[in-house]
């Protein structure tokens, strides 16, 4: 602003000195009197208006950093930013820095191939997942292992008594209301484990496919968990029965009890290579257009946290599915079913 | 002048490639690579291939010829009503009694009855690693589903373009067009059909030279094709379905026992004759396991060896052999009976009466397809008792490679003694 008056000013000046030898007779100072003065109005005019609408706009813009920064200050000269110091480190991630090591909520009991103990040491997808990601940040790891239940599991994020849980557990809305999932680290479907002999009493005729989509006749669950509605909302002509375990419902579809359990396709196909022996009465079905995908759960305030497990996820080369990882694991089980008689 | 026949060698013999001995000996060959070697299986594999398609080529022409010709003149005889009395009244009875035998010995035996759970296992393995897990859609339209019952059977039969049929090679369009061929053929009763039933005769002469000359062949093509075949069986498959694959090839040497016994005593003349005519088709049928192949030698065996009546050998046998398919029906009776047992399913007396109409069924069935859809015509026996074909499926087409010689083996022979029932012997 004082250097738009200078150089407006200047040729004023000018004008002035050149004219004032030239004053030397009356008419010619009336005359220059005559000239100069419009000028000097209409300058000192347009002067005034430029000064008004300069601050005008000058306050206008600092209405939003003022809001932004909090200072009462409406003065552009403040060209610096206002000295409020920002934390160094996202605060969640500074934590788990600070402690130097990343707890994990895991499941108590074991589910292979996510989190199994094998002689000497935690194994498996999620205990493999969890430890990548402590590496990434360089800390240790620490494994939680008291809640019973996934809900629990899910609990233990959300009370902070863990940074995050990656324990097979299943994205859903309900979930969600209360914590944050990463993306998926393996998408799978909804899958029936189909006694192969009570379908062929149901098919009559029909193709498999017919026969699933119009399912009657006794379907297992496991009791309480998120597939009763599942099996009620895709299923509606199916009889519900409730299992206390999986191995209970396996059991009963293998004696031809009932007619298919529903679980996910990961469960349901495991079945098959840990028991190859109740192959041949067992059919296995993936239902492609439903989802059951698992990923990493986090406290509904770790944000930034978050935003680095996407980004590990995203960087990951080897995208799983449920074949590679029954694949991965195939030793594992081979391992297992050996001992048992 | 010397004749220039005095200095080529007298007559280099190579009759010794048609000993039995020769054949024995390509024959043993041929398993001991198969099993041993089975790198050198794959590579004398190409030679079994060629032999094969050699045969394969005079098949079509020798058919056509065969029953459009020997149709024609039955017509023109007068006598064609007393062999389609024959034919309608041999043709099912011996069906039922095949595949009666077969679920009588099936039944008995008991293959896939208390199976140990380290057999099922591997039998399991193999059902997992075939990958029949089925993905599917709860919404959108439904998948086409692939035919394999009756419809299939009346859709293979009738030719809309004999053309089409012929150079695609669907023996059963072609069996019958040249059947309609010939009756219309012997209709006319015009002199000038003489030259065409002429013609087709000497059409059938000339490829029957072709069969002849590549039967000095046939010592190789045994070993090529059997090395091959069974370097392609999966030992662990086979050591786990031991009993089935026991009681079917039992079920096959009864049948084939019984069909000898049927052709000697209608041909009359002595066993061992009779045994050495029947050696060509057998061998035949065990190494290139297609019953179309063997024809021409079944055919020339019946009529020219054991002295029946051609004209009715040359129409009967290319029917028994196509249509009634003994081999099949009898494989899979046995297979059925295989499934039930596995799955402990109690069938009673109405469920056998099933099986027994059921394989004769799927047996026929299997006249119009080739190949791994063979196997599921299975599924027209399995569907009525309700049992699952997937699963098994996957078990039978392991061991296939075995077993189709046998299959093939029954519907030849079994076809020619069904032939020699219904045709008279040469005055």
């Amino acid at each position: 602003m004082a250097q738009k008056i200078v150089i407006i000013r200047d040729p004023y000046l000018r004008i002035w000195t050149r004219f004032r030898g030239a004053i030397t007779s009356e008419w010619l100072s009336n005359l220059a009197l005559g000239f100069v003065l419009p000028i000097c109005l209409g300058l000192t005019l347009c002067f005034s208006d430029g000064a008004q609408a300069a601050p005008k706009a000058a306050t206008s813009t600092n209405a939003t950093a003022t809001r932004a920064t909090g200072s009462v200050q409406a003065r552009p000269a403040a060209s610096a930013p206002a000295p409020v110091q920002l934390p160094a480190m996202p605060p969640d991630i500074q934590g788990i820095l600070e402690r130097g090591k990343l707890t994990v909520a895991v499941l108590g009991q074991d589910n292979a191939p996510f989190f199994m103990q094998t002689t000497e040491q935690l194994s498996g997808l999620d205990i493999q997942l969890a430890r990548a990601l402590a590496d990434q940040l360089g800390v240790s790891l620490d494994i939680t292992r008291s809640a019973q239940t996934f809900d629990q599991v899910v609990d233990t994020v959300y009370g902070q008594k863990a940074d995050l849980a990656i324990s097979k557990i299943s994205r859903t809305l309900k979930r969600a209301q209360r914590v944050r999932f990463s993306r998926p680290y393996l998408r799978m479907r909804q899958g029936l484990l189909v006694n192969r002999l009570q379908m062929a009493e149901q098919t009559q005729g029909r193709s498999i496919v017919e026969t699933i989509r119009d399912l009657r006749g006794q379907v297992g669950v496991i009791k309480g968990s998120s597939y009763v509605g599942f099996l009620k909302q895709k299923f509606p002509q199916a009889t519900i029965v409730e299992y206390p375990t999986w191995e209970d419902v396996v059991e009963a579809v293998v004696q031809g009890d009932i007619l298919a359990a529903y679980r996910d396709e990961l469960e349901v196909k495991k079945v098959v290579r840990n028991r190859p022996d109740a192959a041949l009465k067992l059919q296995t079905i993936a239902l492609t257009d439903t989802q059951d995908s698992l990923a990493v759960v986090l406290p509904w305030s770790s944000a930034h946290l978050l935003a680095f497990v996407d980004q590990y996820l995203d960087t990951l080369t080897a995208q799983y599915t449920v074949d590679t990882v029954l694949d991965e694991y195939a030793a594992y089980w081979a391992a297992q079913s050996s001992p048992q008689p | 002048m010397v004749p220039l026949k005095a200095y080529i060698p007298r007559r280099v013999s190579a009759e010794w490639l048609r000993s039995p001995w020769a054949i024995l000996i390509s024959g043993g060959l041929g398993v001991l690579i198969g099993t041993t070697q089975p790198q050198v299986a794959l590579w004398i594999a190409p030679f079994g291939t060629l032999y094969l398609g050699l045969l394969k080529m005079c098949v079509l022409p020798i058919l056509l010829a065969a029953i459009t010709n020997s149709l024609g003149r039955l017509m023109q005889s007068h006598d064609a009503r007393q062999y389609v009395q024959r034919i309608v009244v041999v043709f099912p009875l011996s069906l039922l009694g095949v595949s009666a035998i077969a679920v009588a010995i099936a039944a008995l035996a008991g293959p896939g009855r208390n199976l140990t759970t380290d057999t099922l296992q591997t039998l399991g393995v193999l059902v997992n690693q075939s990958g029949v897990d089925l993905e599917m859609a709860l919404s959108g339209p439904l998948p086409e589903a692939s035919g394999s019952d009756v419809n299939t059977l009346v859709n293979s039969m009738v030719p809309d373009n004999i053309f089409a049929a012929l150079s695609e090679g669907q023996t059963l369009k072609v069996l019958l067009f040249a059947m309609i061929f010939g009756v219309s053929l012997g209709l006319v009763k015009a002199s000038t059909t003489a030259a065409l039933f002429d013609i087709l005769d000497s059409l059938y002469q000339a490829f029957n030279k072709v069969i002849y000359g590549l039967t000095y062949l046939l010592p190789f093509g045994l070993c090529s094709l059997l090395a091959y075949q069974l370097s392609q069986v999966g030992i662990e498959v086979l050591l786990s379905m031991v009993d089935f694959v026991v009681v079917a090839i039992a079920t096959f040497a009864l049948i084939y026992l019984i069909s000898t016994l049927v052709i000697w005593r209608r041909s009359g003349a002595g066993l061992w004759p009779t045994l050495l005519a029947l050696k060509d088709p057998t061998i035949l049928s065990l190494a290139t396991s297609s019953s179309l192949v063997c024809l021409p030698a079944a055919i020339t065996s019946l009529s020219d060896h054991l002295k029946f009546n051609s004209q009715t050998t040359n129409l009967v046998t290319p029917l028994a052999i196509t249509l009634c398919r003994f081999g099949s029906v009898v494989y899979f009776a046995s297979a059925t009976l295989f499934v039930v047992q596995l799955y402990q399913r109690d069938l009673g007396l109405a469920g056998l009466g099933i099986v027994i109409v059921g394989s004769i069924l799927a047996g026929m069935a299997t006249s119009g397809v080739t190949g791994i859809l063979t196997l599921t015509m299975l599924g027209l026996v399995l569907d009525p008792l309700k049992l699952p074909l997937e699963a098994v499926l996957v078990l039978f087409i392991a061991i296939d490679p075995l077993m189709d010689p046998f299959r093939t083996l029954g519907i030849v022979h079994t076809g020619m003694a069904a032939t020699a029932l219904v045709a008279e012997r040469e005055q």
